[in-house]
């Protein structure tokens, strides 16, 4: 179907990238759609279960597969199918990288807004599956707000799409937000249409440091009250600045890193008046950073949670969303529990639209051969109780990321909701036979 | 029958007297159908009441707001039950600090913007009948409206749903915060046309009012010149709030109607409103004005004062109704073309009008690409309705041909359905049509909306619907 060359066999290659507790041994590499069709008609008819992989940078994200049969790779669909700059739209194979997005719009001073972790080998297709956003959702939206079409293929091998190619657009069901976010589970995007955005002609960065979460959160709400709309609102513990590597520029208890872009004038007006906010809200430290290094900070911020992976592969990250009045409490009691269970902590909050991070991970003796057992046994607990902190102050989390480790011990969804049925029935009426990702999703869907 | 509707929600909130049941007959559209029945529900538990009463007597559901939708969403063209959220008009909950508000359906768009302005936050989604459209209309149609060009349609701005589905079963989708678990269901709710289930609240989030505004008229003497102006603005990367285009039957009309200080002799103008910090909007004026010049403008106007802005914007907001003076009737087009083909688009549509011999007249958000055209005509000849409607879809095809698509806000209802083929392949609509069939299996919610009836696909069969 997609030519001998294009279909191997490599155990490593998929073990190192499929999220499975039996992972397939061959991986397939379609040339385009049709292709990818063809496959997943075969797969249907077989019985097989298919996993579909863009860079393999989410075998640690999500539920775990128990059984996949078979990987298809994206990476021969990085096409660029239509790019009318002028009009500010783009329209793209789902294969093509963040990075090779980024740079392709940037040549035309363009940019997707969406600085995701794992930029260099994420694709399209992953990251959007997968509803990754990061700092400049409070700007710009996330993927929901800037996907204007998705075509896809279905379980059974046909090729379908909702929205289209204009930046407005209501006819028919609006399918790309089912996709988004539905982690391969209702059908393999191969094409994704997005609005993109000019690169503002100046941007500024302003880091506040303080000694409390409370002094932080009092001057995250006053800046989203001022007449400045950041593009980015971040707050951070010392612990989330250690792990993205921004200590260098802050060392207080809680940093507030935002961002103000536009015309040069605006960037000079909040450079004056946003030190303003903060009189008498205990700032320990305040720097404005106006010059080419801002773009490395926030790519920094960005990546947090690949660099925590990587430096705590036992770790945990759980993705809270909450109202933004609970952060501060959030934030406060998830540190009581962790140091309460004698685990590490850090809280990397985008503060403007109530999305916490907070990691977990076994610290000193938990760590190593013997406590590792240790560590299985109480940090799901933990991540669980963390949960349903969210839940109890009005909020929604998940554990987003977690290592195979902890299958079976962690329920990472927390209390599924009323709408759970619907969203099984959906499962079940585009993938009736259980094809796509199985047991990768929300409750296992 | 009557009794068992007044058992569920009183005597007083069912009508089913012929007389009362004209008023509701129409949408702000051009089709009409009598439903056998209205129930005004006043809680969710009578909404699901109704539901399941319908269900056990094999009678469709047609939800309705206001009724002024703009493609037959809310006409009941197979009759049956409407059910009327008049009743349901509470604004549930305003938490500011947290930027949300909560709402029952029938509130209208309008009121809650009233109700947070003093705090310095509106709700953003600005249809023109925001007057008098309410929310729930709002989601079901994913509603616009001139400010969306920068702040996004009604669902970028919708967290939440409770709704009834056909089974009447009442769920929860989304909640109060972003990226809730699992699919995004309120996503995939809003803009339905209510053919998945009844909204009976909605959470929304508020957002902060701008510390500035400037609003600039700039006045052509060829529509061309303020097309290319669009396509500039556009590419140059100015990024107005709202970029709204009027033409010349459009401008006479309004000037008719509201004296609102329009140019009647202008071939077009732009309407261009420009927000943020009090620095970026002066800058960006300069730039805005500066490209107008140089395409033609004849003269740009700023608004000198918030009296005067807001009468360019009663204007505006009102030209629908100013356009009665010029016809007896008319059908408004929502095609949507990509933002830079405007000026071969315009060129087209005056083409149609030519070869028709029926008057268009255009109003429209220039800035995302989204055309009013309005062709004007009289409803009492049958000659004309058959021409309109031949005209519009000529229209239609020719923005779905340079990638647009039928409809930007006004959703395809029941005006549009059998056009979706231009947009949709037989798997696209087979694949809705299996995710409708999830929501609402027997197709008794709003059935004869947004699917083709024709192609078998998602439309299931409804059979007639016996007077009670």
């Amino acid at each position: 179907m997609c030519g001998a060359a294009n279909v191997r066999s490599d155990t490593p290659w998929c073990a190192s990238r499929v999220r499975a507790i039996t992972p397939p041994e061959i991986v397939a590499v379609p040339a385009d759609r049709e292709q990818l069709a063809a496959i997943l008609k075969l797969a249907t008819a077989e019985k097989f279960t298919v996993t579909p992989v863009g860079g393999g940078t989410k075998r640690n994200c999500g539920g775990i597969a128990r059984r996949v049969d078979l990987a298809v790779s994206t990476e021969r669909m990085q096409r660029v199918i239509d790019y009318p700059a002028s009009d500010l739209t783009i329209t793209v194979e789902a294969g093509i990288t963040i990075r090779a997005l980024r740079e392709t719009l940037a040549q035309h001073g363009q940019m997707l807004p969406l600085d995701v972790t794992c930029l260099n080998d994420a694709t399209l297709g992953g990251t959007l599956a997968a509803n990754l956003s990061g700092p400049q959702r409070l700007g710009y939206g996330g993927w929901r707000d800037v996907v204007i079409g998705i075509q896809f293929v279905t379980a059974d091998g046909r090729l379908a799409k909702g929205g289209g190619r204009v930046v407005k657009n209501v006819a028919g069901y609006d399918l790309p937000k089912l996709l988004i976010g539905s982690f391969g589970t209702l059908g393999i995007i191969t094409e994704v249409s997005l609005k993109v955005f000019p690169i503002p002609p100046a941007t500024g960065t302003f880091v506040f440091g303080f000694s409390s979460i409370a002094a932080a959160t009092e001057v995250t709400h006053a800046i989203l009250n001022s007449p400045f709309f950041p593009q980015s609102l971040e707050l951070l513990d010392a612990a989330a600045g250690a792990l993205a590597g921004v200590t260098g520029t802050c060392t207080s208890p809680y940093i507030v890193f935002v961002s103000v872009a536009g015309p040069q004038v605006v960037v000079d007006r909040a450079s004056n008046d946003l030190p303003k906010l903060l009189r008498g809200n205990g700032c320990l430290f305040s720097q404005a950073i106006t010059d080419g290094s801002q773009d490395r900070l926030w790519n920094s911020l960005s990546d947090m949670t690949s660099a925590y992976l990587r430096a705590q592969p036992a770790g945990v990250a759980i993705k809270a969303s909450l109202p933004l009045l609970q952060l501060t409490a959030f934030i406060g009691e998830a540190k009581q529990l962790a140091e309460d269970a004698q685990l590490s902590t850090a809280s990397g909050a985008h503060a403007g639209t109530g999305i916490v991070y907070q990691y977990l991970w076994p610290e000193g003796a938990d760590r190593g051969p013997e406590g590792g057992d240790r560590a299985i046994e109480k940090l799901p607990r933990v991540a669980e109780q963390i949960v349903s902190l969210a839940e109890r102050l009005g909020g929604r989390a998940t554990v987003e990321w977690f290592p195979l480790a902890y299958d079976g011990k962690l329920n990472p969804w927390g209390k599924l909701g009323d709408d759970f049925p619907l969203m099984q029935r959906i499962k079940s009426a585009l993938d009736p036979h259980g094809t796509l990702n199985p047991s990768r999703f929300y409750g296992g869907i | 029958m009557h009794r068992d509707l007044a058992a569920i929600v009183g005597a007083r909130a069912v009508l089913s007297q012929p007389d009362d049941l004209l008023l509701y007959e129409f949408d702000g559209s051009v089709d009409r159908a009598m439903p056998n029945a209205v129930a005004l529900p006043a809680t969710a538990d009578e909404v699901v009441g109704l539901v399941r009463w319908a269900r056990q007597n094999g009678v469709v559901i047609v939800p309705r707001g206001a009724g002024t939708g703009l493609s037959g969403g809310a006409v009941a063209v197979h009759g049956g039950l409407m059910m009327g959220f008049a009743r349901m008009k509470k604004i549930v909950a305003i938490d500011l600090g947290n930027q949300r508000a909560v709402v029952q359906p029938g509130v209208v768009n309008l009121e809650l913007t009233v109700a947070v302005a003093s705090a310095g936050y509106y709700y953003a989604p600005d249809p023109s009948s925001q007057k008098a459209c309410t929310l729930g209309g709002n989601v079901s149609e994913n509603a616009g409206g001139p400010h969306t060009l920068a702040y996004g349609v009604t669902t970028n701005h919708v967290l939440g749903l409770e709704v009834v589905l056909p089974d009447g079963e009442l769920v929860h989708l989304g909640g109060a915060v972003w990226d809730t678990p699992g699919y995004d269901l309120t996503g995939l709710f809003v803009g339905s046309e209510g053919t998945l289930g009844i909204v009976t609240e909605i959470t929304v989030k508020l957002t902060r009012t701008s510390e500035a505004v400037k609003t600039l008229l700039a006045i052509y003497d060829r529509v061309d010149d303020g097309a290319e102006t669009v396509a500039e603005i556009t590419s140059r990367a100015i990024t107005p709030s709202a970029l709204e285009m009027m033409d010349q039957i459009t401008l006479q009309a309004v000037e008719d109607a509201t004296n609102a200080g329009y140019p009647r002799d202008a071939a077009c103008v732009l309407l261009i409103e420009l927000e943020g910090l009090q620095e970026a909007v002066e800058s960006q004026a300069a730039q805005v004005q500066e490209v107008c010049e140089r395409h033609g403008a004849r003269s740009v106007r700023i608004a000198a004062s918030e009296a005067e802005r807001q009468k360019l914007w009663a204007g505006r907001k009102n030209a629908f109704g100013a356009l009665g003076r010029k016809a007896p009737s008319f059908y408004v087009q929502d095609g949507v073309i990509p933002r830079t083909k405007i000026p071969e688009t315009m060129r087209f549509i005056q083409q149609v009008s030519e070869r028709y011999g029926l008057a268009i007249a255009n109003v429209f958000h220039a800035g995302d690409g989204n055309l009013h055209p309005n062709i004007l005509f009289d409803s009492r000849d049958a000659e004309q309705r058959r021409k309109v409607v031949e005209a519009g879809a000529e229209i239609l095809r020719f923005c779905v041909s340079l990638g647009g698509s039928i409809t930007g806000e006004h959703g395809v209802g029941m005006e549009k359905n059998e056009l979706m083929p231009f947009l949709f392949t037989d798997v696209d609509l087979a694949v809705m049509g299996q995710i409708k069939s999830v929501f609402n299996p027997d197709g008794r919610l709003n059935p004869g909306k947004v699917f083709p009836t024709t192609k078998g696909c998602g439309e299931i069969r409804i059979p007639p619907q016996h007077p009670f």
